[in-house]
């Protein structure tokens, strides 16, 4: 099973700041699941009546497609690097 | 290879870069071997185990040509994108309601490529990894930098 990311390091140096961080993904994650948690009876409200004109089965579609492309964002790695500017950004 | 390598232990011996700097450039060398092994400076272990394809990334590399590292603006980028994202993506068109898929297609062909987004599937993904995997896409640009577009 596909966990959604746990970290993402994010590195950027230029010449007025360098500085790194990294953002505790999970907490952000555990944080939206909280608050879907708590919508869900709304949500499930708003998709059975959205059902008969074909939109409450897109709104399944973009929950299920939402969480593959966030579980997705694993490994993603973006290095940019020029003489005086750096960006660099790492979901793990 | 083997020249750029020695080129940059000689610049981190001058300490004209950091040993952090360093590490990366030995990476980004590594990285343009075709079957590199990575040599220990990312993961090295679960490669080509979670895909059905054995591919687990897309890669896109770009290298400033020589020219270009003794001019100014040197750029590098390297950017890695897993394939279950790509996947997630194609899965992605099948949501865009159709009358906005017909104004995509239409930009498309405004820009002079003959594409139907809306025929993506994510088998056809499938078959073009596996095309793709033994291809390297090599890009010399105008100011002597490589674009190389590969899997791995």
């Amino acid at each position: 099973m596909n966990w959604p990311p746990m970290l993402m390091h994010v590195k950027i140096k230029n010449p007025q700041h360098q500085f790194g961080f990294w953002v505790p993904l999970f907490l952000i994650v555990l944080f939206v699941f909280i608050i879907l948690l708590a919508l869900l009876p709304l949500v499930l409200l708003a998709i059975l009546l959205a059902w008969p004109t074909g939109w409450g089965r897109w709104m399944v579609g973009a929950f299920k497609t939402g969480y593959a492309m966030l579980c997705s964002l694993r490994g993603t790695k973006v290095d940019i690097q020029k003489p005086k500017e750096t960006v660099f950004i790492s979901v793990v | 290879m083997a020249d750029n390598r020695k080129k940059i232990l000689e610049m981190l011996e001058k300490k004209k870069i950091t040993t952090d700097e360093a590490y990366r450039l030995l990476g980004a060398v590594d990285d343009e071997e075709p079957g590199h092994s990575n040599r220990g400076h990312e993961d090295t272990g679960s490669r080509r185990s979670a895909d059905k394809s054995g591919y687990k990334y897309l890669r896109v590399t770009i290298t400033p040509g020589e020219e270009q590292e003794q001019g100014e603006h040197p750029e590098r980028v390297n950017v890695r994108i897993p394939m279950s994202l790509l996947r997630a993506g194609i899965k992605l068109t099948s949501l865009i309601p159709p009358e906005h898929l017909d104004k995509a297609n239409k930009a498309l062909n405004d820009k002079g490529i003959d594409f139907d987004i809306s025929k993506i599937k994510p088998e056809d993904l499938e078959s073009l990894i596996e095309a793709i995997g033994d291809t390297e896409i090599d890009i010399d640009g105008k100011h002597g930098e490589k674009v190389k577009v590969f899997v791995e």
